[in-house]
């Protein structure tokens, strides 16, 4: 090796490192100085506190053993720094001990030690944070279950109380009902009292359902055609007694261009009307109230129109400040106002919340002492439903005879049977829904009503039922709860939701929709395609059988009637039937069922009008058979 | 009469043994992490009313595991300090283990159980970890305050003579 290189080398360590012997009293024997200059008197023990340390160790020291010491960072005779230590004992009162300052080296590896620990320990900062994440997920999801119970739980306690309430109240509205209709001049200011009060019972009751459901979204809107003119001028006029009564004048206003007809829910309309005439009428003294409606656009979206609805009164009128309240549930203008008027406070929360729900808007103008308008603007289309009018008198249905009511409370059962047999009806009472289905199955009934909740089978597994079975009927469902929810299953026409208290007028006009729309189709072939396999022979020469044999069976029944016959008839009805189920003809089988019933003398005007109303109807279904034969032959 | 004894500091980085070490050697504090490389070595006398102590306190360089910890560091030890950080499970979850060995390793040499970092904690916090400790810790300091440090060297002195 090259002496200059050993040399240099030398060079290196020498001033990097010390020999220091010393005894075992830590005395120093001999040092070659170069890093410190070790202490000649005294003992190392005293002055290095890493030898004093270690004192008893190196005592028991073997001779010829050593021990080495890495990377100690200490000060030695106050020279401060970080150095590697190797002792070895050489005798039995002799250590050697060799340093060697590696601080240049320790120095520069400091940092990268620092920031290897520096992201181990974010690392594990970021695991806890990630786990305390998702606890707070796990938190939250329990939390926000906990809040969906909770809300379930006060939903179905309000729906459950709601039932509860609205069975008998609807008992004591229907009963009240009946009462005035019957009522002497003595009695007649009292039923009419008693009907005000238990109508108004059930206005505070629908108003703190209604509000619970908005407040859980659980009102769905319908998007039906409605007549918009009844409906404004109906809601109004139940005010007019009212408005005579202080003196109050109470006008309406439909503008020229409000069409017949427009989409959307009417009920829950009629509500934000009638909930601000509530509100108007109660706070006028004098003067006026005012209802407008008309059509309007908006520039931004021309196409879609708004129906605008006004309701202005000369009332007492409202600040600022009160005005900003009257939207918030169960608060009222002012404190005095509960005080004098009464009220929940919810009237004008429901309004906002269907106007809302409706994606309209609402304008409020108020001045103390003068009075206030609210304008409502909806998006509502037009509709082309053709308007009905309903008759204020005795109503006349023209499809509907029989219906089957299915209601298990007593005095529900005679408030509908009352008002069924006031409006020329056939009521037939079932107490519950397994012999409404038995019922249903033996006899033919134009209608059921049908309560939702009832002992042994409720209404729901009595609708499955019938469709499982194709019973198709119309149906009116009572039920606590108005929500349309309970009928998923029932889409068409045919089914309607009645919620209790079941009120005469909604209840008759409910039965006269049904009524006009069952115009059910005197010829359908479904039945027939069913049975032959859709094979074309066998269905044409079955029907080929009806246009030959029907015209001499409605001779036959003809003849028995004239002779007064019920025996002769009642057999060439009964044997008539099969033929007219088979062409699928619902509206002659139903005659057919009226005339095997009973249910009219036989010589009364009405069966007389049936008999005559089964000749012509059979002839027209035989030309409707004939065409589809025409059509089948030629395919 | 002052008696020598040597005492290392064990834990994982970052736990606060330096700052312990600081604060009960010069009374200070930084809020600044200086990681630990290899040993620091420094001397603090401990009055006891029976005697002095110096305490050499062996400040060694954090580890997961004592075992990482060179032989040499440990040897000749009177007694121990085993230092966790409140705010980090991963310094604390295998600390029976560790003690277990330890133990093993350095015989009938008194050892103290700290939970350092407990002026980050409220009392419910501190009771609620404390809980999840697989051993009960001698006591809870904060090198930040200086709260316990002087009581928990004082007591090892204690223990060691």
């Amino acid at each position: 090796m090259n002496n200059s290189i050993v040399e240099e080398k030398l060079a290196y360590f020498h001033h990097r490192s010390q020999y220091v012997i010393f005894d075992n009293q830590g005395r120093v024997q001999n040092s070659c100085h170069t890093l410190f200059a070790a202490p000649i008197s005294g003992s190392l023990y005293e002055q290095v506190p890493f030898m004093e340390a270690m004192q008893d160790t190196f005592l028991q020291l073997p001779i010829g053993e050593d021990i080495s010491f890495l990377c100690i960072e200490t000060e030695l005779m106050s020279r401060k720094g970080y150095y590697n230590f190797y002792i070895k004992r050489q005798s039995a009162n002799e250590l050697k001990w060799f340093i060697y300052d590696l601080t240049e080296f320790y120095s520069y590896l400091q940092p990268w030690q620092q920031e290897r620990n520096d992201q181990a320990i974010a690392g594990e900062y970021l695991r806890i944070q990630q786990k305390a994440a998702v606890l707070e997920k796990k938190l939250l999801k329990y939390h926000n279950e906990e809040l969906r119970r909770i809300e379930q739980m006060k939903t179905a306690f309000f729906s459950q109380v709601s039932h509860e309430m609205r069975t008998p109240l609807n008992s004591i509205v229907g009963l009240a009902h009946l009462l005035s209709q019957q009522a002497t001049p003595a009695t007649k200011a009292s039923t009419k009292a008693l009907e005000a009060t238990a109508r108004h019972l059930a206005t505070i009751i629908n108003d703190v359902l209604d509000w619970s459901r908005l407040e859980n979204d659980a009102v769905e809107l319908a998007l039906d055609p409605f007549l918009v003119k009844p409906l404004v001028q109906n809601t109004t006029e139940t005010f007019r007694p009212a408005c005579q009564e202080k003196g109050v004048s109470l006008s309406i206003s439909i503008a020229p261009n409000v069409p017949n007809c427009l989409i959307g829910d009417a009920t829950r309309l009629a509500q934000i009307l009638y909930n601000l005439l509530g509100n108007a009428t109660k706070f006028t003294y004098q003067g006026k109230v005012t209802v407008s409606a008309e059509m309007t656009e908006t520039a931004s979206d021309e196409d879609q129109s708004y129906f605008r609805l006004t309701v202005k009164d000369t009332g007492i009128g409202m600040t600022p400040d009160e005005q900003k309240k009257i939207a918030t549930p169960y608060v009222q203008a002012n404190a005095k106002i509960h005080q004098q008027y009464g009220g929940t406070g919810l009237g004008l929360s429901i309004v906002k919340k269907l106007i809302n729900q409706m994606e309209g808007t609402w304008n409020i103008v108020s001045y103390p002492g003068q009075g206030t308008g609210i304008t409502v603007d909806l998006p509502l289309s037009v509709g082309t439903m053709p308007e009905i009018e309903f008759e204020e008198t005795t109503p006349t249905f023209h499809h509907i005879r029989t219906v089957l009511v299915a209601e298990d409370d007593p005095i529900n059962q005679k408030v509908v049977s009352q008002l069924l047999l006031q409006w020329g009806l056939h009521p037939t009472v079932v107490v519950n829904g397994q012999q409404a289905l038995e019922h249903i199955r033996q006899g033919s009934y134009d209608l059921l009503i049908l309560d939702y909740q009832m002992p042994v089978m409720d209404g729901e597994a009595v609708l499955k039922a019938m469709q499982q079975e194709k019973l198709a009927m119309p149906v009116i469902v009572l039920s606590g709860n108005a929500n349309s929810s309970v009928l998923p299953f029932c889409t068409d026409n045919l089914f309607h939701l009645l919620s209790k208290p079941i009120l005469p007028d909604i209840l008759r006009k409910k039965i006269t929709f049904l009524d006009r729309q069952a115009s059910y189709p005197l010829v359908d072939l479904t039945y027939l395609r069913q049975i032959t396999d859709n094979t074309s022979e066998t269905m044409i020469d079955l029907m080929n059988t009806f246009t030959l044999e029907a015209p001499t069976a409605i001779q036959k029944i003809n003849q028995a009637w004239q002779d007064n016959d019920w025996e002769q008839l009642r057999k060439l009805v009964h044997k008539a039937k099969p033929s007219f189920q088979y062409i699928g003809s619902a509206p002659i089988t139903r005659i057919l069922d009226h005339l095997e019933s009973e249910a009219q003398p036989i010589n009364s005007p009405a069966y007389q009008a049936m008999i005559h109303q089964l000749a012509e109807k059979t002839q027209q279904a035989i030309v409707q058979v004939e065409q589809q034969l025409q059509k089948l032959q030629s395919e | 009469m002052t008696i020598s004894k040597k005492v290392i500091l064990l834990g994982h980085y970052g736990v606060g043994k330096s700052s312990l070490t600081r604060r009960f050697v010069y009374q200070k504090f930084s809020n600044q992490y200086n990681t630990t490389i290899g040993v620091n070595i420094e001397k603090k006398v401990v009055a006891l009313p029976t005697c002095e102590i110096s305490m050499i306190i062996w400040d060694i360089a954090g580890e997961t595991s004592h075992q990482k910890v060179p032989q040499s560091y440990k040897l000749g030890a009177h007694g121990v300090i085993y230092v966790v950080d409140l705010t980090r499970p991963n310094t604390y979850q295998k600390l029976d283990t560790e003690i277990l060995n330890l133990q093993k390793s350095l015989p009938d040499v008194p050892m103290l159980v700290i939970g350092n970092k407990k002026d980050l904690f409220t009392e419910k916090e501190r009771t609620d970890i404390v809980k999840q400790l697989p051993l009960e810790p001698f006591a809870l300091s904060s090198a930040k305050t200086g709260e316990n440090v002087d009581a928990i060297f004082t007591e090892l002195a204690k223990r060691m003579v």
